[in-house]
């Protein structure tokens, strides 16, 4: 079903909407949370977490990329629970191994900071993620924004595994030089 | 409050939806062919077809040199070469009588010069190692290797090109057809596999290879096997091609799969309830796609003639076990005494973070086959298949077992196979690029042997390799035609080019 009905759905308060956001965009959600918690049953939560977002969302929203809108939901959804999950026990997925190598990015304990919010941090990335040659731009959103593994991010831009490691490191790199540059660390 | 990594992951949460959804749909541009399986299978004859050219690097330890003592030649140089050699075998295992262009293994120089001819190019000698001297003669239309281990010069190695008239002792030369070398051969075992027919001749102490490829035409190939692998008594091409040890990758089935399973065949086991991601193109000729069920994970691959199963992954949660009955709740102590051959391999598996280290065993090789990755004494993945896709094709010039690698300082030091596999990988990198001579002391040399440098620039863990041929055989030359690529110099190939005898032995 084409992204506008399923709105239209939506708008009509219809709630054929969520099962029909389950039927198209159900594996995508589920994909995006498992990489992120390393768990079916938590994804599963978490996916249905997602519709109900939607939900509530849907009207007024009315997002012109829907499936980014859901993958967005998804992924912040996975991540709370991962934070939840970690002060449990130790934490499956990719999540742990991201933050790792996001500390790349992380300025000089010597520099002083200023606090972004979300958005306008998500802004900075897009801007500087715009200006980098699609294949790394999509290798740094499958790992950092899906959560895929080296080998699935490699699989993705068609390179091996160690190029796509050495890949992310220079974008790493230039992400926290570009970072600098924005000020978002002076 | 300092903003944090997680702070950043959360960022990058906001990306703008465009740049989200591009990454779902892309789809990597075709490239050259891929051959993870290919590779794999054409294998022997890539290793044993650049053979002639790697080979100089082969050893690492002294082991006497074959004493082989030659009578006067049997034949006239002048009139054919293909006479045959009275070997006293008192000392030698060579085969008895045979010859290529009338030159057996084991001769001394002097024995070489009787039979062709002084009228031959020669390479300067070249130590290896400490104990260890390579010299080449380049006759027209045959090639011949000697060493040198302390006890004066042998042939090791012969290699007759294409363009060769010279024949082996049955007569056989590299224009015969395939008929004739079988019918002068009817033991050879032979193999084809892309455009590259073989016919191998196993002697006690060498092998003989004749070559029919499509591409770079016929060569003969007689090498002692005593070069290839000193410590194991058996040969690199041999273990190769024959002496294999038990495969996983073939062999090893979990839950009734095997690799190679048709989709039909998959699902005629484990059913149709599972989840299947998106089509991936890897190549021009190669896509894959993972297929989740419970606690499994399955890769199947199309390389143009239909779906086969590429990789099995067991998680936590998986119910299947292997043929022998290792399962998910399988301690490590259960899992040596089932397969005594696992090695233990700690990967970093994320250089760039901190305590992320992987322990996880291994059965067959280490960059494919059956890996068992522990969490302290609890098995939380298992994986069959290749770890990694290996990028096609290989730098043919660059494949070799054991590779030179001289330190910043000029230091000699000789990797053994597993740090040259490594690096071999390493080097097996895609699309290079042309890039800006480096101005930089390079951090290592990689000498493979065939006049083919590597000179590896970085830090940490990450390093750029440049690539060219000797100008004038010092390391301090090299051409201007370099070859740049960037590439993971991962703590393993670090390791390995630092310990290079305590961290790697062979076998």
């Amino acid at each position: 079903m084409d992204d506008e009905v399923i709105l239209e759905l939506y708008f009509a308060r219809n709630q054929e909407a969520i099962r029909e956001t389950d039927c198209k965009y159900g594996g995508y959600c589920r994909r995006i949370s498992q990489k992120i918690l390393g768990s079916r049953e938590d994804a599963e939560e978490c996916v249905n977490d997602t519709w109900l977002q939607a939900w509530n969302k849907i009207p007024p929203q009315r997002p012109q990329y829907f499936q980014a809108f859901l993958g967005c939901i998804v992924r912040n959804l996975s991540l709370d629970r991962w934070e939840q999950r970690q002060t449990k026990k130790r934490g499956g997925g990719q999540t742990k191994i991201l933050l790792s190598e996001l500390k790349d990015c992380l300025p000089s304990p010597d520099l002083p900071e200023r606090r972004l919010e979300e958005r306008e941090l998500g802004n900075i990335l897009s801007r500087w993620l715009a200006q980098q040659p699609q294949k790394n731009r999509v290798a740094f959103v499958r790992r950092y924004w899906y959560a895929d593994t080296l080998a699935e991010t490699a699989a993705q831009i068609g390179c091996t595994t160690g190029a796509a490691k050495a890949l992310l490191h220079r974008m790493r790199r230039s992400l926290r030089a570009h970072l600098e540059k924005e000020g978002v660390w002076q | 409050m300092a903003m944090t990594e997680k702070d950043l992951l959360r960022g990058i949460g906001s990306l703008d939806a465009k740049l989200v959804e591009e990454a779902e749909a892309y789809q990597a541009p075709p490239a050259r062919h891929w051959g993870r399986w290919l590779a794999a299978a054409a294998c022997v004859a890539i290793v044993a077809g650049v053979g002639w050219k790697v080979l100089p690097t082969l050893t690492t330890e002294t082991k006497p040199p074959q004493t082989t003592n030659v009578t006067e030649p049997e034949t006239d140089p002048a009139e054919e070469n293909t006479g045959s050699v009275a070997v006293d075998d008192g000392d030698t295992k060579e085969p008895v009588g045979e010859t290529l262009g009338g030159v057996a293994i084991g001769m001394t120089p002097e024995e070489v010069e009787a039979i062709l001819g002084s009228s031959y190019e020669v390479d300067a000698p070249r130590q290896l190692s400490e104990d260890y001297w390579d010299l080449c003669w380049y006759y027209s239309g045959l090639y011949v290797r000697f060493a040198d281990q302390g006890e004066g010069w042998y042939v090791r190695e012969l290699m007759a090109p294409g363009d060769s008239t010279m024949t082996l002792s049955t007569g056989i030369g590299v224009g015969s057809s395939r008929e004739e070398i079988l019918a002068a051969y009817p033991d050879a075992s032979v193999s084809e596999s892309e455009g590259i027919w073989s016919a191998q001749v196993k002697y006690e102490d060498s092998s003989l290879w004749i070559f029919h490829d499509a591409k770079n035409g016929n060569y003969i190939n007689w090498i002692a096997h005593q070069y290839m692998d000193n410590e194991k008594n058996s040969t690199w091409i041999a273990t190769s091609s024959q002496t294999e040890p038990a495969d996983p990758l073939t062999q090893e089935s979990i839950g009734g799969l095997t690799l190679g399973m048709t989709e039909q065949e998959v699902e005629d086991v484990l059913g149709s309830d599972y989840d299947s991601s998106p089509v991936t193109e890897l190549r021009a000729d190669i896509r894959t796609v993972t297929w989740r069920y419970e606690g499994t994970e399955l890769q199947l691959a199309d390389t143009g003639d239909g779906w086969f199963l590429n990789e099995i992954v067991l998680l936590e949660s998986s119910p299947l076990t292997l043929s022998t009955g290792i399962g998910m709740d399988a301690t490590e102590a259960e899992i040596r005494e089932a397969y005594p051959d696992v090695i233990q391999t700690t990967q970093d598996t994320d250089p760039y973070g901190e305590g992320v280290a992987e322990t996880y065993l291994s059965y067959g090789d280490v960059v494919s086959g059956l890996h068992f990755f522990m969490d302290g004494e609890t098995l939380y993945r298992m994986e069959l298949g290749p770890l990694e896709w290996v990028p096609d094709p290989l730098w043919q010039s660059m494949v070799s077992v054991k590779i030179a690698a001289h330190g910043a300082d000029g230091s000699l030091v000789i990797l053994k196979e597993k740090a040259a596999k490594t690096v071999s990988t390493v080097l097996t990198v895609s699309d290079p690029e042309l890039a800006e001579n480096p101005g930089e002391s390079p951090q290592w040399w990689l000498d493979f042997g065939n006049d083919v440098f590597v000179a590896v620039y970085g830090h940490d863990d990450l390093a750029t390799v440049y690539t060219g041929q000797y100008l004038d055989k010092t390391l301090a030359t090299m051409t201007e035609e370099w070859t740049g690529v960037y590439l993971d110099l991962d703590s393993t190939l670090q390791s390995a080019l630092e310990n290079p005898t305590e961290t790697w032995v062979i076998g």
